[in-house]
């Protein structure tokens, strides 16, 4: 994968660029009511927003916005015509036991990006931890179908991505970014994500058509779960770019959190 | 030594009870009891009249719930003080209609799903309740945000770390730059003319 290692490069050049510009971008229109603290217990108050009049924080920057709501329109418009239909008709002729088996098989092959983010983030046990429930998982799990790990051992599996490990180093979003079929992310995430691939099993198949294969039914599965999740998105939304965007950062920023 | 064994194990026990289910846990979790309450006999409900009854029942039960005004305060930020008092009047009467249309769709895909109680923290007139919705496939986790008034009523939710309120904020901020008040109250009224009048 010579190509995505010199997009990585790209992407890390661009990310010292933008490293320090998100900061005074992310408030934008900082009137003068903005600037008002209450309360030296900024932190606690913060959890409760005591704060009101401060803009949307945390805020994302995004100078790319015009581009973004276009592939968000597109992406929107593919998904009523085309992927709608298509993950129906899977969910139709699919029973759920072989669908949760086969989320549990993808999860389990998909250990070494967990247990490296792990260790990236200085949690050794976590990635133990993750090793471990993929060896019993990949045994008396029946080759990872079932989660013998959860069920009967209660090892929690820590849902860590490179984009995280970056946010856990301080690194900002950078910027906001609407991915053709892929949707929401940010010049760090996608940084991240292209790193992950170096992590996939999937990858690693020699065969480029079972690779696109196998993606697209884990991708369709995955699907799966979230049938009319955008729908209710939308019905809830009075301005749905901003809420899909919104809400990724609040998810994300969460994930990092933990 | 057994009285002592004896009494300790009840000083932890009153001490353990007192931290998990505190006031606003309590007051939430009998509200959040007797909405899903409706639900569980699903039968009740399935012609129009019957529908229409319920959704002033849980109108009414989302009023005991939810703090609509200061939810619709900490929505529109420093927009709200440039209101009118009558315009405020106004605004969080239409998004409380809005939330509760929106509260009822989400209480009619209810399967039984379960609510774990975890957490609560205070903070001067505020309480934060942490819970879990344990459904077949996953757990959720939510929390609730609490101000006391005459009771605790919930003044904003997150769901999987995403606050409901900092979300609305994000967009009507955005509508709220591009175009002006009476055009976000136009999008609420057509917004709600799509569920039936609560």
């Amino acid at each position: 994968m010579p190509q995505s290692k010199t997009i990585i490069f790209m992407m890390l050049f661009i990310f010292g660029f933008f490293l320090h510009a998100p900061i005074h971008a992310a408030s934008p229109k900082t009137d003068q009511a903005d600037t008002e603290i209450q309360d030296d217990d900024w932190a606690f108050d913060d959890e409760f927003d005591e704060n009101i009049d401060k803009p949307v924080p945390p805020g994302i920057w995004d100078p790319l916005e015009k581009m973004n709501r276009c592939i968000f329109k597109i992406n929107d418009t593919l998904y009523f015509w085309c992927i709608k239909p298509v993950v129906q008709t899977y969910n139709h002729y699919t029973p759920s036991p072989v669908r949760v088996g086969l989320m549990n098989f993808f999860n389990n092959i998909n250990m070494p990006q967990r247990a490296v983010n792990c260790l990236l983030q200085l949690r050794p046990i976590d990635s133990g931890t993750e090793i471990i429930a993929f060896a019993v998982n990949s045994t008396i799990g029946v080759a990872g179908f079932t989660t013998p790990s959860k069920t009967y051992f209660n090892l929690e599996s820590h849902n860590e991505d490179l984009g995280q490990t970056l946010g856990s180093y301080g690194i900002g979003n950078g910027f906001y970014l609407v991915l053709p079929f892929l949707g929401s992310s940010t010049l760090r995430d996608l940084t991240g994500s292209i790193g992950d691939n170096y992590l996939d099993p999937v990858n690693y198949i020699e065969d480029s058509y079972v690779v696109i294969g196998v993606s697209s039914v884990r991708t369709l599965n995955a699907m799966s779960f979230r049938a009319g999740e955008y729908e209710k998105i939308k019905e809830m939304a009075f301005e749905p770019y901003s809420a899909v965007k919104d809400g990724y950062i609040q998810y994300r920023t969460k994930q990092i959190e933990k | 030594m057994k009285k002592l064994t004896l009494s300790l194990t009840l000083v932890l026990l009153l001490i353990s009870s007192g931290a998990v289910a505190g006031e606003a846990t309590q007051e939430l979790k009998s509200s959040i009891d007797k909405v899903i309450g409706m639900f569980k006999d699903k039968q009740k409900a399935l012609t129009p009249e019957a529908k229409s009854i319920q959704r002033k029942k849980i109108f009414a039960m989302a009023l005991d719930l939810f703090n609509f005004d200061e939810m619709s305060k900490r929505t529109l930020g420093k927009e709200w003080k440039q209101l009118s008092n009558d315009q405020q009047k106004k605004f969080s009467h239409l998004f409380a209609r809005f939330l509760a249309n929106i509260y009822y769709q989400r209480l009619e895909e209810y399967t039984n799903e379960k609510v774990k109680y975890l957490d609560e923290r205070h903070h001067k007139n505020k309480s934060l309740v942490k819970t879990i919705i344990v459904t077949q496939k996953n757990e959720i986790p939510m929390d609730y945000k609490l101000l006391k008034s005459d009771r605790w009523r919930v003044y904003d939710i997150s769901i999987e770390g995403v606050s409901l309120v900092r979300n609305y904020r994000s967009q009507f901020h955005k509508i709220l730059m591009k175009q002006g008040m009476n055009d976000l109250m136009n999008m609420m009224k057509q917004k709600l003319g799509q569920f039936s009048d609560l």
